[in-house]
């Protein structure tokens, strides 16, 4: 290796593929404590690895676009997995079709609870008196929230659905209905528990629906 | 409407297409060619979401300046949506089943 280590450093700090491994390195490192601590919300991968690297960053000088310039490769990968999401919405078709239209309940919560996120978001952070453009920063933030959550509808239903098709996600090693509500990047609401107090309201409803 | 969206449309009209269509399964289109890569993309999709995220350290001037207020205002308006969102959902499907029961 070289002799001295800021050469070293000098020359991979040129190259885009650093700053590529250190986003891979960190949320691989991060991605197993979640695992570990079988995927508490303070655990969150996103969370941590994000501090982590901002601190790193921050640590040897870099700038945002410096490091944006390695991260965009998997920062390009959104698009690709935004189309992939198709995937899931057509292995749930199905479910639709028996017993009273699950999607049209699941399209409904899903609206409202779109504007509600818009609207409540807004309302509260000029009522706080943020400036202009926080406020907007956070709405589009929220739209995504509204669809996590008509997400968790349509997810919660499958892993019923799945249960009885033999198709579970599980499969992969990861838990796939976790990859779904992940972008959450406000990270560690109690999701579980709506989660499972939804799942008790779907049998509930199964076991209203005579048939 | 945005790219991504669009070609989340596509591919979904693709997919149905090919049940229909048996000459359309073809490709990466049989034998969930399609399904296990974009389990594979969307089982890592939380990663995505970290270089956009790291761009925090660009705006640590406003953090410092409004962070609380955003988190508050945040956690409110997350409890909230959660709360009119499981409301909307149960009543509506409230409101099915009762229109199903008694037709």
């Amino acid at each position: 290796m070289s002799a001295n280590p800021f050469s070293l450093w000098v020359y991979l700090s040129q190259s885009p593929l650093l700053w590529l491994t250190v986003t891979l390195l960190v949320y691989a490192t991060t991605d197993a404590l979640s695992l570990v601590t079988h995927r508490h919300p303070l655990a969150n991968p996103v969370l941590h690895s994000i501090w982590i690297i901002g601190a790193f960053l921050m640590l040897t000088g870099t700038s945002y676009t410096t490091y944006f310039g390695g991260a965009q490769f998997v920062h390009f990968l959104l698009g690709p997995a935004t189309v992939a999401l198709a995937v899931p919405l057509y292995e749930n078709r199905k479910g639709g079709s028996r017993r009273s239209n699950p999607p049209a309940r699941c399209l409904a919560a899903l609206v409202v609870g779109s504007v509600t996120a818009v609207v409540s978001v807004v309302l509260l952070a000029e009522a706080v008196g943020l400036p202009r453009a926080v406020v907007l920063s956070l709405a589009p933030k929220s739209v995504t929230a509204g669809r996590r959550d008509g997400h968790q509808r349509i997810v919660a239903r499958r892993s019923i659905a799945d249960g009885g098709r033999g198709r579970p996600y599980r499969h992969h090693g990861r838990d796939h209905r976790h990859a779904i509500d992940e972008p959450d990047r406000h990270c560690g609401f109690p999701r579980a528990r709506i989660r499972g107090r939804n799942r008790g309201a779907w049998h509930r409803h199964r076991s209203r629906v005579p048939g | 409407m945005p790219g991504p969206v669009v070609g989340l449309l596509f591919l979904l009209l693709l997919l149905l297409a090919r049940d229909r269509f048996v000459a359309l399964a073809r490709g990466p289109l049989q034998q969930d060619g399609v399904e296990n890569a974009s389990r594979g993309l969307l089982a890592h999709l939380s990663l995505l979401f970290v270089p956009a995220g790291v761009g925090v350290v660009q705006k640590l001037d406003l953090v410092a300046e409004h962070g609380i207020a955003v988190a508050v205002v945040l956690a409110i308006s997350v409890v909230v949506t959660l709360l009119v969102t499981v409301a909307t959902f149960l009543v509506a499907s409230r409101l099915m089943s009762r229109g199903r029961s008694a037709p």
